[in-house]
């Protein structure tokens, strides 16, 4: 393929290249919500920045990863917190299309009044009452059966979160996401449990 | 470990095991809802190819982390990754940037909407 280099000079490029953490600009799954819904905004943003959502579980995961004892355990926590982040994004895409459209006062009656006024219609990490992020959802105790154990259970209360939020709606645009998004905690689970299984063999 | 995906493991179809978000059939435990994904828009129906085919390569990747000898395992991977990378080369031609590779025009099209929280 021609490219124009870093003299101005047109010439074949390598094309794919690797570096660092790179971003594709697609999602996972695709999130098209045709109906705005601010009650249910404000229950999916749990899965964001709650204490069983992808953000805690991406940290979690990116930070325990380094004191793995071996290569299965450092590979298997760093592509599964590199699949939460999408998760993170998928979930923050619905949160953002669910309020498009809303008006400061429809969000007030609905019950995010707070949101509203701390951050107008912008995605905040925070639980479905309003509990900013924090790093104590998780734990990272270097040793690697607390630490696979702890993540077994929290792929479990996701997955428990997910269903709560599908009980609640009938929308096939929220619960097709939803759906696939509870789906993954059951594939990380037993990733996991394999995990554990050899390390407590191991140890 | 001479682990063998075909003596454990049966996979759906890419259709399938996207809708499901899972591709492994073993695995598969629904609740309530079974998506079924789909566009009549050109440009989003490529997207979800795309989709899909990453996410099977995914699929394996998270599995192979665990049993890198598994050979069926890995053929799969790069099948389903080969295709991925196919299908992102022919969107990349006709809509624009999913992957910040290289720039083969005389503008910045690493810019351009939709982002992808954005609805197609």
């Amino acid at each position: 393929m021609k490219v124009i280099h870093g003299n101005g000079l047109i010439v074949h490029g390598h094309g794919k290249g690797c570096n660092m953490w790179k971003y594709e600009k697609k999602l996972q799954f695709p999130v098209n919500i045709k109906n705005k819904n601010i009650k249910m905004a404000k229950y999916i943003i749990t899965q964001n920045g709650g204490a069983n959502g992808e953000l805690g579980a991406t940290l979690r995961y990116l930070n325990q990863r380094y004191t793995m004892p071996d290569e299965f355990g450092k590979a298997e926590l760093t592509d599964i917190a590199t699949e939460e982040m999408a998760h993170m994004e998928i979930i923050s895409a619905m949160v953002y299309q669910l309020l498009e459209g809303a008006t400061p006062e429809e969000l007030e009656k609905e019950g995010l009044g707070g949101q509203y006024v701390e951050h107008k219609f912008a995605v905040y990490p925070q639980n479905s009452v309003g509990d900013a992020f924090t790093a104590s959802y998780f734990a990272v105790t270097g040793d690697p059966l607390a630490d696979i154990a702890e993540d077994m259970a929290a792929e479990e209360k996701a997955r428990a979160t997910y269903e709560n939020l599908m009980d609640l709606t009938n929308d096939p645009d929220i619960l097709a996401p939803l759906s696939f998004l509870r789906q993954r905690e059951i594939v990380h689970y037993q990733r996991f449990k394999t995990l554990y299984e050899r390390y407590k063999k191991k140890m | 470990m001479n682990d063998n995906l075909s003596m454990n493991n049966t996979l759906v179809n890419i259709k399938e095991g996207f809708n499901r978000g899972n591709m492994f059939d073993n695995l598969y435990s629904p609740y309530k809802y079974q998506a079924d994904v789909k566009s009549n828009d050109p440009r989003s129906k490529l997207m979800m190819d795309i989709q899909a085919y990453s996410f099977a390569a995914h699929e394996m990747n998270l599995y192979l982390d665990l049993y890198p000898n598994d050979i069926q395992a890995i053929g799969l991977f790069n099948q389903y990754q080969d295709e991925a990378n196919r299908l992102t080369y022919e969107y990349e031609k006709e809509y624009g940037k999913i992957c910040l590779d290289i720039n083969e025009s005389y503008t910045w099209e690493w810019i351009n909407s939709p982002w992808p929280w954005e609805r197609m």
